[in-house]
């Protein structure tokens, strides 16, 4: 199931949100929290839940183990199996099948390529589970006693199968003591109808562009329609990512639960340091806190961390070369920035810094679209002109002026005018004038919500016209 | 902001959840959508093997978003959001195709005029999306060389498998794209008078080509082709009625000398596909002619192949978004046609809904008429060609389906029915709503 589906917004929702507020018992809420939670992942993984609750099992049982002989060498025994586990589940899950191909084109072997269907939100919830484990093991967090309020940490529907990556020792007295706060739930609403307008309203929209473009026929596309199909790519994958993590947050906070924020406009960057300090911030955190820092962050072989990090990134995205290519990538810039290039971002006007950055992540998101190389490497040549292709096409042109208002404000909400408005608006104004406030804000939800509604219910439009005859 | 501030945000948000999911719970399930001609999603049925596969769920969603509350207003609304995305263009527009299977569940032919059938024609994309021009919508034809090869071969194989007495004929229908698409919109459009041409060069010589497209250019200026729809008008029908007779050596029967009706304000497939306002504006008219003659007509369903059933050349009562089911009152797998005052031959006419006003006009040429929608005829053509004394044989194709492999195989499935026809409709539903657009690890 996946939040932007009428579905899971007419009926798992609703359901959900009566029955938890049917009663205030703590040990009933996380319960029935965690019964949803597994049958929303069941509903789109039936096979895979099982999965899912025997490796918590299994990491629920090494945490206890590393608690209790703390001062053991079974603490390390519980430390490791969780962490081979995980990567072991993984490694079977999402790359066995990459890692048999390429040993078989390397060695000419013919060995069976594995195909596991890739269980939903297995690198969310491994990368979980391990923070979880590694922070038992350090010592910053006891281990949970109980196996369902660990399985709800787990599992919870909020941000299960697109994250944000929720560290345990962030919502581990929530677990046991949340407040439900009316004010904080009306503000989760809000943000729950942004992102749900981000999402289907934005992202999609740019979704149904950036495929038809990024998978045309190259003989027929042209330069401009290589670049609009790379731009509406780069609208889509924010808006569908931050919009994941806005309701994700904003139903957290309905529920009483607070996780931190993931996406921080990253598109207003000016480097690729910065860019990566305001996209997937609990990815990058996880990298720098689990792999960067064990392995010597800055002190020791600072350029080596970089690049296993940046490598280990871009595969955690996807079993395909392009992924690791896409992270190289990056790791390359923040080399090149490190060395000596911020320096001259720091000193140029910022509109080219700006600008530096924004061409280097439009070109990434090319890099991250196309798994297959042979494909990536003719649209590269596509966009630069070196395929001979048209330059400018009609379609291009229709679909410019037939969208230009929503890319306007696809653009416009890409920078932090929400932030002021909240600001501004929210924390100022409306405090003074709350009836005003309150007018506004739920005047907003409703038309989010009616939108994106109205055009989830136009997904289904199908009209089937003998079209061909 | 203050508690009961707090209380009306909430209320507000919960409400149309609360209330629309409930009244979900009441929605009567399935039934037929007549502005997509398609049946809605039913309760999928249970199986432990389908909630093991996740296509239990799948149908699920896709039957609760078919049959959400107030669907119809809010797909208006979804069309409404999409035109003030930006600014319309007063002369054109581009629609790309979107290819989606069918609902799983429907029931091809159910209904003559619910066409739920026809989803294996996605196999072979010769349909390069809708242009919209000068207030009409034409389909952006991308039939090929090779595809004309393959159907020139395959009516070539049909007509060896006839017996060698009868006359056959192939006639080509062309749509409006191919005279009304002009200028610097022209370079996006393959020829559909090369590729007829290419198809009628590679018949045997057993076979007589019609040049429709002739003689349609010859009355390019006249209302041939509706606005809003793919079809094209009984006028423009009758052209290609006339080429036809022309080289069957009859004379056509004059159009002015038959009576007529009209049903206005059609918005045809176009327009549903498109909910283009500028088709709005430019609405049709669906002019049809009575012919003449003392004939009795019978239709046999796919549901009931085996009964006839009285029918009409017009079901006058058609109206709406269904207005072009006037012409033989819809689709329907075979249609007899007695007129016994008429020369002693008999006709066999090919087509599908294309053919469906033009089939009309020859009614009173023969003693019987035999039309066979070969996308839904399943009782074999030899065995009606030798049962009946058939004498004419017209094939009567559209260019897009002589362009399309699942039509151009059905021409052979036809003949002696048995072996499947390559089906091509997927048959794994697709979830109306994507699991993640994006890429997601």
């Amino acid at each position: 199931m996946v939040f932007s589906s009428l579905l899971f917004l007419y009926l798992f929702l609703p359901a959900c949100l009566i029955l938890y507020f049917s009663w205030k018992n703590p040990t009933y809420r996380n319960t029935l929290l965690t019964l949803f939670s597994i049958v929303f992942y069941a509903w789109g993984e039936p096979v895979w839940v099982v999965l899912l609750i025997l490796t918590g099992l299994l990491d629920y049982g090494n945490a206890l183990l590393i608690d209790k002989y703390r001062h053991t060498r079974w603490k390390a025994v519980g430390l490791w199996s969780s962490v081979i586990l995980n990567i072991g589940v993984l490694m079977t899950f999402k790359y066995s099948g990459f890692i048999y191909e390429n040993i078989n084109a390397l060695l000419g072997t013919s060995f069976t390529v594995p195909s596991f269907s890739l269980p939903i939100g297995i690198s969310f919830y491994t990368f979980q589970t391990v923070s979880y484990v590694i922070d038992v093991y350090r010592g910053e967090v006891p281990a949970q006693r109980s196996f369902m309020k660990f399985l709800l940490f787990v599992s919870l529907f909020t941000q299960l199968v697109a994250g944000p990556i929720v560290r345990y020792q962030h919502i581990a007295d929530e677990i046991d003591n949340r407040k439900i706060d009316l004010k904080e739930f009306a503000a989760g609403v809000h943000r729950f109808c942004i992102g749900l307008f981000k999402k289907v309203c934005i992202a999609n929209v740019a979704g149904e562009y950036a495929s038809k473009y990024l998978d045309a026929d190259f003989g027929s596309l042209s330069v401009g329609g290589g670049w609009f199909g790379l731009l509406m790519y780069t609208l889509q994958i924010y808006f569908d990512f931050s919009a994941y993590s806005d309701m994700a947050i904003g139903m957290g906070w309905m529920f009483g639960f607070h996780f931190k924020e993931n996406f921080n406009y990253p598109y207003i960057s000016r480097s690729s340091t910065e860019f990566w300090r305001r996209w997937h911030m609990s990815l990058g955190t996880f990298f720098r806190d689990y792999v960067y820092i064990p392995l010597g962050g800055k002190v020791h072989g600072a350029f080596r961390n970089l690049f296993i990090v940046w490598f280990l990134t871009g595969f955690w995205h996807g079993a395909s070369w392009n992924f690791i290519i896409w992270g190289l990538f990056y790791g390359m810039l923040i080399a090149i920035e490190r060395l000596f290039l911020q320096r001259f971002l720091d000193a140029i006007p910022k509109i080219f810094a700006h600008l530096y950055l924004l061409m280097a992540v439009v070109l990434g998101w090319g890099i991250f679209y196309f798994t297959d190389l042979n494909r990536l490497g003719e649209f590269f040549r596509l966009i630069f002109g070196a395929r001979g292709n048209a330059p400018w096409s009609l379609d291009v042109t229709l679909a410019l002026q037939e969208n230009v208002w929503w890319l306007l404000m696809a653009v416009v909400l890409c920078m932090p005018i929400y932030m002021w408005f909240h600001r501004r608006f929210i924390e100022g104004y409306f405090e003074r004038k709350p009836a005003l406030g309150t007018a506004v804000l739920t005047l907003m939800n409703l038309a989010f919500l009616f939108a994106a509604t109205s055009m989830l219910v136009g997904r289904s439009y199908n009209p089937f016209l003998y079209f061909r005859f | 902001m203050k508690k009961n501030h707090s209380y009306i945000q909430i209320f507000c948000f919960a409400l149309p959840l609360f209330g629309l999911g409930i009244a979900s719970l009441f929605v009567k399930p399935g039934g037929v959508s007549q502005e997509e001609k398609r049946a809605l999603a039913p309760v999928p049925a249970y199986t432990s093997r389908s909630l093991w596969s996740g296509s239990y769920t799948d149908s699920l969603e896709m039957y609760f978003a078919d049959n959400f509350p107030g669907r119809d207003p809010l797909i208006r609304v979804s069309f409404a959001l999409k035109n003030w995305r930006g600014m319309k263009s007063e002369e054109i527009a581009f629609y790309t195709p979107k290819a989606k299977p069918p609902v799983p569940g429907a029931k091809p032919g159910a209904a003559a005029v619910v066409d739920t059938g026809d989803a294996a024609s996605m196999n072979g994309e010769v349909n390069k999306g809708v242009f919209i021009t000068e207030g009409r919508a034409m389909q952006i034809f991308g039939g090929s060389v090779k595809m004309g090869n393959l159907f020139a071969e395959t009516a070539n194989k049909f007509a060896e498998a006839m017996p060698a007495h009868i006359n056959l004929y192939c006639m080509i229908a062309p749509t409006a794209g191919e005279f009304y698409i002009r200028g610097k919109h022209r370079k996006m459009y393959r020829s559909e008078t090369e590729n007829i041409a290419n198809i009628h060069s590679g018949l045997s010589a057993r076979i007589r080509p019609v040049d429709a497209v002739g003689k349609l250019r010859e009355h390019s200026a006249e209302y041939l082709f509706f606005n809003t729809d793919h079809h094209w008008t009984a006028r423009g029908a009758y052209y290609a009625y006339a080429a036809t007779c022309e080289r069957m050596g009859i004379t056509p029967t004059p159009l002015e000398s038959m009576p007529t009706g009209v049903i206005c304000n059609f918005l045809g497939s176009l327009y549903w596909l498109t909910r283009d306002p500028k088709l709005e504006k430019n609405k049709d008219s669906v002019v049809y002619y009575q012919v003449p003659g003392n004939y009795k007509a019978v239709c046999y369903t796919a549901k009931n192949p085996g009964k006839a059933m009285a029918a009409s050349l017009l079901a006058k009562m058609a109206s709406g978004s269904n207005a072009y089911s006037v012409f033989l009152g819809g689709d329907y797998p075979l249609m007899k046609i007695d007129n016994p005052g008429a020369s002693p031959r008999r006709l066999l006419i090919l087509k599908n809904s294309y053919g469906n006003p033009y089939s009309a006009f020859f009614v009173s040429h023969f003693e019987k008429t035999f039309i066979v929608d070969y996308r839904y005829f399943e009782g074999g053509v030899m065995k009606l060609v030798k049962e009946e004394g058939i004498t004419d044989i017209v094939i009567a194709y559209g260019s897009f389906s002589a362009n399309t492999p699942w039509h151009i195989r059905r021409l052979n499935h036809i003949i002696k029915p048995g072996k499947p026809a390559a089906p091509a409709a997927p048959a794994k539903p697709v979830p109306s709503t994507p699991k993640d657009s994006a890429r997601r690890p």
